[in-house]
């Protein structure tokens, strides 16, 4: 076998162990954490692999190779030997199903020429970067549906990372069918070949590095909600504090109520009863609910509200749980809601407002009414809403997430315009314990 | 005849709810009051054929919240509302299903509306107790509880009623045949909260436990589909369900 070959076949090999390490690293659990670890006995699979093909014999291809698989896999995750055999069979079937629906593909495009053009280094290692392409988006795909990549990132945004395999499959495929293959061995066929294999690899590259975005955007989210929560306790702070100064003062009030009752000032006693009541609201006022992130959204929109000059309503019922609904969905939802609230209010020259109700109904649903004044009715294309913002894409995102948040979280969304109000109505199932072992 | 426990430790408090209550009844309705000041005397004297139970959330002894959890283990009945002089929200509150908060600063006409609310909910679920339709024996009522229906289904051209699992065994079967027509059993029961899902079946939206696209989900396990014709009229209707409160 030429040299060609040989290292085509090593790096086809290295690829393949790529493809396994990323399908299993989401579905078991490490043996160790180092990541050299990972790389050393991916290294070793890949080049136990590349022996076991260069014997060139198809039978002891198919026993050996799940084998490696099921051996590497003891050594690098925790698993129960049922499951890791499961999984493993179902890897291989799935590989050497595509190699086999692509081998019979293409035995019938090509006709009697099939094994001629086989014989060619080149067209082979063409046609099984082809296979393993294929072989990656399968994955992927597979990945993609169970949820495991994707998750805070857009997901329609991920979509489009699709289109560098399927160029990729165009660019080998035109080589094959182009004939710049058939021939003799030169050096700038070799350095085609090499740029296959950098395009080849890019594809995985191109999703690790997504999946990295994606793994720092969940991490910026819980830093965020960190903060939120860091907010909240002291706000409670304040409120604590408050309420000490209160029980100082109360001294003071009942001195002054006695003295009056003594003199019989009934009126002046009501009064100050009546401030009494009034501090003891002011201080109530500072905590909407329970739930510390809903809290702590909804005083620092409050304190953006009242930055700009906005009135700001919220009526939330206490007893009104979203503790079922994760922090980054409700931040989703309620912050960017009234971000958007906040900033078109802001926007209005006379009646500045902003108004949000959250309240159970009915035992297991929930209510959520955000209500701001608008200057000018904002304009639509279609069903969707266009921003007046200068960074329009990334204000549509924000929209397509907190409708994809409310869905996610078995909600309902409605838009209602009218004449200098815009108002957005979410009503929410909370997930009652039996929704919850359903999966809902 | 609302019948009414109010459970408050503060007898002054108490006297003065049950006076609100009498000024918005009048003689409209007949009125039995019961006053508590404590909950263990409440879980004593309750009985299953209390309406509304008013409950101070602070009180000497066993807590409102106390109370309410042992009262509600037995009795899920009851329309449950919390009377507090100072917001404490807790989310453990959510599952005693407490109906209405009232606070005890508030000014009377709020109190009052609140009371007023919590009245008419108990009218509203004495209806939901007794809707009628003709079973299949000639000139045969049948009384469901709306609560115990899942959907309205025409099947094999027939109508059915599909209760819960658990109410199955008060009707004698899962689906009851109905001599309404499909039409006819909406009107019946639109007022408490159904929508036709497709031509063939009018969801319960109170049992109602997930969406998830163009699936809904109920308790038991059971699920239907919502066609691409009704879906816009579904949501509408859902969204105007829940926001009635």
């Amino acid at each position: 076998m030429d040299y060609v070959g040989i290292i085509s076949k090593l790096l086809i090999c290295i690829f393949e162990a790529y493809i396994y390490y990323d399908f299993f690293k989401n579905i078991f659990e490490y043996r160790s954490s180092k990541k050299i670890v990972h790389i050393g006995l991916l290294a070793l699979m890949a080049i136990a692999i590349w022996l076991v093909n260069c014997q060139d014999n198809s039978l002891l291809n198919v026993c050996m190779v799940p084998v490696l698989f099921f051996v590497f896999n003891c050594f690098l995750y925790k698993e129960s030997i049922r499951n890791r055999i499961l999984y493993v069979i179902v890897f291989f079937v799935v590989m050497m199903g595509i190699e086999l629906i692509f081998e019979i593909i293409f035995s019938v495009a090509c006709g009697l020429q099939h094994i001629e053009v086989m014989e060619n280094p080149y067209n082979w290692t063409l046609i099984v970067m082809v296979e393993k392409t294929i072989s990656l988006i399968v994955f992927r795909i597979i990945k993609y549906i169970n949820n495991k990549i994707g998750n805070y990132i857009d997901r329609k945004l991920y979509r489009w990372v699709y289109i560098l395999p399927i160029t990729s499959l165009i660019i080998f495929v035109g080589f094959i069918y182009s004939d710049i293959s058939i021939g003799v061995i030169s050096i700038p066929k070799a350095i085609l070949l090499m740029g296959c294999f950098m395009l080849l690899f890019s594809n995985a590259i191109v999703f690790y590095l997504f999946e990295k975005a994606s793994q720092l955007m969940y991490q910026a989210s819980q830093l965020e909600i960190h903060n939120m929560e860091s907010k909240h306790y002291e706000r409670i702070e304040e409120v604590n504090q408050e309420h000490r100064k209160f029980i100082h003062d109360l001294q003071h009030y009942l001195r002054t109520i006695s003295s009056l009752s003594q003199q019989g000032n009934n009126d002046e006693i009501n009064e100050v009863l009546k401030e009494m009541k009034y501090e003891v609201r002011e201080i109530q006022s500072k905590t909407y609910c329970a739930y510390p992130i809903l809290n702590a959204i909804l005083c620092e929109k409050e304190n953006q509200a009242k930055q700009l000059g906005i009135e700001y309503t919220a009526e939330i019922e206490p007893i009104v749980d979203l503790t079922k609904i994760s922090k980054i969905d409700l931040m989703t939802i309620i912050g960017n809601l009234l971000n958007n609230a906040i900033e078109a209010a802001s926007k209005c020259a006379e009646q500045r407002y902003v108004q949000i109700c959250i309240r159970t109904s009915k035992e297991h649903f929930c209510d959520i009414q955000i209500e701001n004044s608008i200057d000018k009715m904002p304009e639509r294309r279609g069903n969707q809403f266009i921003t007046d913002k200068e960074d329009k894409e990334k204000h549509g995102v924000g929209l397509h997430n907190i409708e994809e948040a409310v869905k996610r979280n078995n909600g309902l969304m409605h838009i209602n315009v009218e004449e200098h109000r815009f108002a957005v109505e979410i009503s929410l199932i909370i997930p009652m314990e039996e929704a919850v072992s359903q999966n809902l | 005849m609302y019948r009414i426990a109010i459970c408050d430790d503060n007898l002054d408090n108490a006297k003065y709810l049950e006076k609100l209550i009498h000024k918005i009844c009048g003689q409209k309705h007949a009125l039995a009051i019961q006053i508590f000041q404590s909950g263990e005397d409440m879980i004593h004297a309750m009985n299953d054929e209390i309406d509304l139970v008013i409950m101070d959330m602070e009180m000497e002894g066993l807590s409102g919240y106390e109370t309410a959890k042992i009262l509600r283990s037995t009795n899920k009945q009851f329309i449950l509302a919390l009377c507090t002089g100072i917001v404490t929200p807790e989310a453990k509150f959510y599952d005693l299903k407490v109906l209405r908060y009232i606070m005890k600063d508030d000014p009377e006409e709020e109190i009052i509306e609140r009371l007023t609310s919590l009245l008419e909910e108990i009218d509203h679920r004495r209806e939901r107790r007794a809707v009628f339709f003709y079973g299949q024996g000639k000139g045969m009522s049948m009384r469901f509880d709306v609560d115990d229906i899942l959907y309205i289904e025409h099947y094999k051209r027939k109508n059915w009623i599909c209760v819960t699992q658990n109410a199955a065994h008060k009707y004698g079967s899962e689906r009851i045949e109905i001599r309404e027509s499909m039409e006819e059993a909406y009107a019946k029961v639109r007022r408490f909260g159904f929508g036709y899902s497709q031509y063939s079946f009018i969801a319960n939206f109170s049992n109602i436990i997930g969406i998830k696209g163009r699936m809904i989900y109920f308790i038991y396990g059971k699920s239907l589909a919502i066609s691409r014709r009704y879906k816009q009229q579904f949501e509408q209707d859902l969204r105007d369900f829940i926001r009635e409160g």
